[in-house]
């Protein structure tokens, strides 16, 4: 054992010297595998469990896979060498040495090849295995990358082996990441629970109870059901500890529960009220049924592919049964990302001048006839698909989330993630935005003006033919902004306006037509409730609650949560 | 009747009648095969199912076009009557589906008998689907019940006009999205499917057999090649729970699964098997032609009958093969029948003093309520009607497609059937007919022949016909007469200079 001295000492000091550590470990490898005695082969393993270098990483992995071979050298030592991946022709592969990473070669300093079969492998046992698994997994909380490692200090704390104890109080001396802390803490508690000694175990028990560890409750679940079965064996106090920890983890993970639903449902809200809010303008300010709503947006989502295509590696599409190649720019990075914003302002211009069109050619002619312009629309929206399904194909097309948008962060347990966020964002914008137009511009006040009275407004001088046309544009711009945002959460296919288009409805119905207030707290009700009923009911059956709620609801307020006030008697 | 139809009209439906009730029926059964007038049997199922189209067409009218209730939930009800009697025509082939079990395939297939265990695995509601006079009756009141519950609670709260649609729609939604789950016990997104007997079952049924512990103990025996044959042919289970029977009833239990199988299985005649038993002429003839699926579970069980004389219960009637050119060609007349009644009965409501309030709720419905008139109860009761017709329609559409499933009762299939009756022309009881016969006649045609521009002609009939031809196909003479007058009053005024430009259709909606 006095060898292993100088290893011991690296082993308290693991930071001293990476390069002369990486060389030291592999020493102890190489020795490891020359090694006769099992039992000592065993204890070297162990020892490599900070070590933190990739060739030993490597080597143990291929060791315990039978493909680490070893080469007798010209003066009849042995060297374990690791075959290359990379085979040519005839199967045969360069050798690595383990000891220095060094490519083997022969006099003339050319590499020599070998195959797999002409090697000996080096032996190994189920007990070499164990503790060459162990040793892996301890190496990934050394991993450099704190996520990484974060997920390796929790994976090892659930196993409960008092083997990793020293690793994980070795690795909370030199930890800074207070994430990782927080792990290491967590998983040093956890293995302690299963601790011989009663004061030790309860303390442990304690102390994940203060966590609020998440993690552990099975393992305190578990541990509660034996102590009840057989409390000789568990001494005294555990039953208490074991409550209070448990009491306290349960209700931290129902606040976080509570937390965590609020957020989805205001997420799904966000969504319904961004796509809700074009049409609260075209059906609740202007009564027309734009049942290509849902098209529109879905011109917006295409928007958002094309813009992303110019941006990046370019996109194929067919026009007129013709095929456009359009050549992307080949932006990465950063410029890549902008691509989202450009492409929100260009799914605003083009939707608004979908809905442009649309008002011209066919909606105004049927504002008197509301029940026909359903059926009009309803033309138009079976068009825009097919359209859609041969100008980008049937399937689903992909659209890349910006670097800005990807991933999530977690505060305390809850996962919140940034399209999300965003979505919640973009939601308190263009309801800003909307009813700074509405409520601040010359438009906005002829707009309100029309509603009101369209005739009186008409005799006042306000053109309303051209405040039609602009208010369904800008509904329909919106629509295509919403279009854009869903392609950050939705599939984008020629039946993504479908999907929404009932449910817009149902929000402007419930919200009280003309209303913004309405559709607001509409959408915020729907989304809620829906994410609220969803783990009770599965997603189905609280789509179709809050579908029948709805229309119980209307028996109480036919006109909606919010009524604007009209003399009309069909207002 | 006179005094309903006018002589034009009467003439027209004679007319009509003997083209589609008798013409078309007579080319399919008696021109052969290959002749120039020879109607082929998948033509005429076309047809009926055009026919059950037009009657939902009329349901929809009813609303639409007579009562201004512009509904998008109408297929929910066509497919409620569909469910209805697919539930009843599921129950006959139940005990000969391929799965060999006393419940429907898909029951089995989705793990039923461990959801409903006192019942063997059949959910209770669908129990008394057994019998045809429940199913007819349930046609009738199920779409009946939920329109009345669905309408009372929208006209009480005067939800009108185009909030209504939309509320339709959503109930045809949400109950679309419950039919496709399986757990609601309505075959999840398959639906019902695999028909193969109508009316009845040749299936053997409680109290077929007289005496069941004889007649194993005869089959056990296993005296004649017959009896050796059909004892090796039931299931070792069914042969053990035979033997440990305890009463008559346990023993037809077990019984009636093991002869049932062998009903279901193969051909059950065999030459030398049925040396010495004295077989009908009919059925003689049937052997003959080598019957295959339905027809020859049916003559298994006239084979067994015949055998047996004195064990089994001789049934005259062992149901109609859904397949069979007969069935269907009896299938279509019945939905030609079912029009022709749907349409004098449309024909007699609107014209009588309800048809008139009808109207005038259409036109004004705040007059007709200040003129003391319950508006609500009139709308409630016409919704409830167009959801009856539209079901008996659906009730006919299931046998002859075969099929029904969730995707039937989809937003989207009720605004088609809201197009046929705006292409054929609302408001007059010829243009919906029309309009469902037609456009699906162009949809079939279409969809074959050039299938991915089928969306763009149907889409842009929606607005073309919604823009231009708001009186629809029937209302056409009349727009060309006004326009006519039009151009003439114009060329009158100012004969030096007649635009050229006006003789272009106007957009209806700028009058």
């Amino acid at each position: 054992m006095k060898r292993l001295l100088p290893f011991l000492l690296l082993f308290l000091l693991p930071f001293a010297s990476v390069a002369a550590t990486a060389m030291e470990s592999r020493k102890v490898l190489v020795q490891a595998i020359a090694e006769e005695d099992a039992a000592k082969q065993v204890d070297l393993v162990k020892q490599l469990a900070s070590s933190g270098d990739p060739l030993v990483a490597r080597g143990l992995a291929a060791w315990r896979g039978n493909e680490l071979y070893l080469l007798t050298g010209a003066d009849g030592s042995k060297v374990p060498v690791l075959l290359d991946a990379k085979a040519d022709a005839d199967g045969k592969m360069k050798a690595v040495r383990l000891i220095d990473g060094a490519t083997v070669a022969d006099a003339a300093g050319a590499p020599r090849v070998f195959r797999a079969d002409e090697l000996t492998a080096v032996d190994n046992n189920s007990r070499i295995r164990r503790a060459i698994k162990t040793t892996l997994d301890l190496f990934a909380i050394t991993d450099p990358v704190p996520k990484l490692r974060r997920a390796a200090v929790v994976k090892l704390g659930q196993e409960q082996n008092a083997e990793y104890l020293p690793h994980f109080i070795e690795s909370l001396k030199t930890e800074a990441v207070p994430d990782v802390v927080k792990a290491l803490r967590e998983a040093i508690a956890l293995t302690r629970v299963s601790d011989p000694d009663p004061t030790v175990r309860n303390a442990a028990i304690r102390e994940l109870g203060t966590m609020r560890s998440v993690n552990s409750i099975d393992v305190l679940r578990e541990l509660e059901k034996k102590a009840k079965a057989d409390p000789a064996k568990f001494g005294d106090g555990i039953s208490a500890a074991l409550r209070s920890a448990i009491q306290d983890i349960e209700s931290y993970q129902q606040w976080g529960n509570l937390v965590g639903t609020a957020f989805r449902g205001v997420s799904l809200s966000a969504v319904l009220l961004v796509a809700a809010l074009g049409l609260a303008i075209t059906f609740g300010l202007m009564g027309v049924i734009n049942m290509a709503h849902g098209e529109v947006m879905a011109v917006g989502a295409y928007t958002t592919f094309f813009v992303q295509g110019v941006f990046g590696n370019g996109l194929l599409f067919s026009l007129v049964g013709r095929t456009v190649t359009v050549k992307g720019m080949g932006l990465t990075g950063g410029g890549f990302d902008a691509y989202f914003i450009v492409a929100l302002a260009a799914s605003f211009v083009t939707a608004g001048l979908v809905g442009l069109t649309l008002e011209r050619g066919i909606i105004r002619f049927l504002y008197k006839r509301p029940l026909e312009s359903l059926l009009a629309t309803w033309g138009v929206s079976l068009i825009l698909q097919q359209i859609f399904r041969h100008t980008f194909g049937s399937a689903n097309v992909q659209v890349d989330a910006p670097g800005f948008l990807q991933g999530s962060f977690v505060v305390s347990d809850v996962l919140f993630a940034y399209n999300r966020i965003f979505i919640i964002a973009f939601a308190g914008f263009v309801v800003f935005l909307t009813w700074a137009l509405l409520t601040k511009t010359s438009l906005g006040l002829q707009i309100r003006a029309v509603m009101q009275n369209r005739t009186m407004a008409s005799c006042v001088g306000v053109r309303t033919d051209r405040v039609n046309m602009m208010t369904f544009a800008f509904g329909s711009g919106l629509a295509g902004m919403a279009g854009a945002c869903m392609t950050q959460i939705a599939n984008v296919g020629p039946s993504l306006g479908q999907n929404y288009i009932i449910d817009c409805f149902m929000v402007v119905v419930l919200g009280g037509v003309g209303n913004l207030v309405g559709t607001i707290s509409a959408s915020g009700g729907v989304g809620v409730a829906n994410q609220v009923l969803e783990p009770w009911l599965g997603a189905v059956l609280g789509k179709i609650t809050v579908l029948t709620a709805i229309i119980l609801f209307l028996q109480w307020r036919p006109n909606g949560l919010f009524v604007t006030r009209s003399r009309s008697l069909d207002g | 009747m006179t005094r309903i139809l006018s002589r034009s009209e009467t003439v027209l439906l004679l007319l009509a009648s003997a083209v589609g009730l008798v013409l078309l029926p007579c080319l399919n059964a008696f021109v052969p095969a290959g002749g120039a007038l020879h109607v082929s049997t998948f033509s005429l199922s076309l047809y009926g199912k055009y026919l059950t189209y037009a009657v939902l067409a009329l349901g929809v009218n009813l609303l639409w076009g007579y009562t201004g209730l512009l509904s998008l939930g109408q297929c929910l009800f066509f497919s409620l009557g569909g469910y209805c009697l697919g539930m009843y025509m599921m129950m006959n082939i139940s005990r000969l589906g391929q799965y060999h079990e006393a419940i429907p395939d898909f029951m089995v297939f989705l793990e039923f008998p461990a959801r409903f265990p006192a019942t063997g695995g059949l959910p209770p509601h669908w129990i008394p689907f057994k019998h045809l006079w429940f199913a007819a009756l349930m046609v009738l009141v199920v779409p009946a019940v939920v329109a009345y519950v669905f309408g009372f609670l929208a006209f009480r709260s005067r939800v009108k006009g185009v909030y209504f649609s939309i509320l339709s729609q959503a109930l045809t939604y949400a109950a679309c999205l419950m039919f496709f789950r399986n757990d609601f016990t309505f075959g999840g997104n398959n639906g019902l499917t695999d028909f193969k007997f109508l009316l009845g079952t040749p299936a053997l049924d409680a109290g077929d057999i007289r005496d069941p512990v004889a007649f194993a103990a005869r089959l056990k025996a296993g005296k004649g090649e017959l009896d050796k044959y059909l004892w090796s042919q039931i299931p070792a289970a069914e042969q053990a729970r035979l033997a440990a029977a305890a009463d008559g009833r346990a023993a037809e239990a077990a019984l009636l699964d093991g002869l049932n199988r062998v009903i279901a299985t193969g051909p059950v005649h065999d030459v030398a098997r049925f040396k010495g038993v004295a077989l009908s002429d009919a059925t003689v003839r049937t052997i003959a032609q080598a019957p295959k699926d339905a027809a020859m579970l049916k003559l298994n069980r006239r084979l067994l009958e015949e055998a047996f004389p004195d064990d089994l219960r001789k049934r005259s009637f062992t149901g109609f093969v859904v397949n069979d050119p007969a069935t269907k060609r009896a299938l279509y007349i019945a939905s030609g029948i079912l029009l022709l009644l749907t349409y004098l009965f449309c024909r007699w409501l609107t014209s009588t003093k309800f048809g008139l309030v009808q109207r005038a709720v259409r036109d004004s419905e705040n007059r007709v309520l200040f003129s003391g008139y319950a508006t609500p109860d009139f709308k409630l009761f016409v919704f409830v009607v167009a959801a009856i017709l539209s079901s008996l329609g659906g009730a006919l559409f299931v046998p002859q497609v075969g099929i029904i499933n969730p995707s039937e009762m989809g937003a989207d299939k009720s605004i088609e059937a809201v197009i046929w009756v705006a292409v054929g022309g609302r408001g007059n009881l010829l243009g919906p007919v029309l309009g469902a016969i037609g456009i699906n006649s162009l949809k079939s045609y279409a969809t074959h022949s050039f299938a991915e521009q089928w969306p763009y002609i149907l889409g842009g009939l929606f607005i073309f016909v919604t823009l231009f031809m708001p009186k629809g196909i029937v209302g056409l003479p009349g727009q060309m007469k006004e326009l006519r007058a039009k151009l003439a009053r114009r060329r009158a005024g100012k004969s030096a200079d007649a635009p050229a430009a006006a003789t272009k259709l106007e957009p209806a909606g700028k009058e």
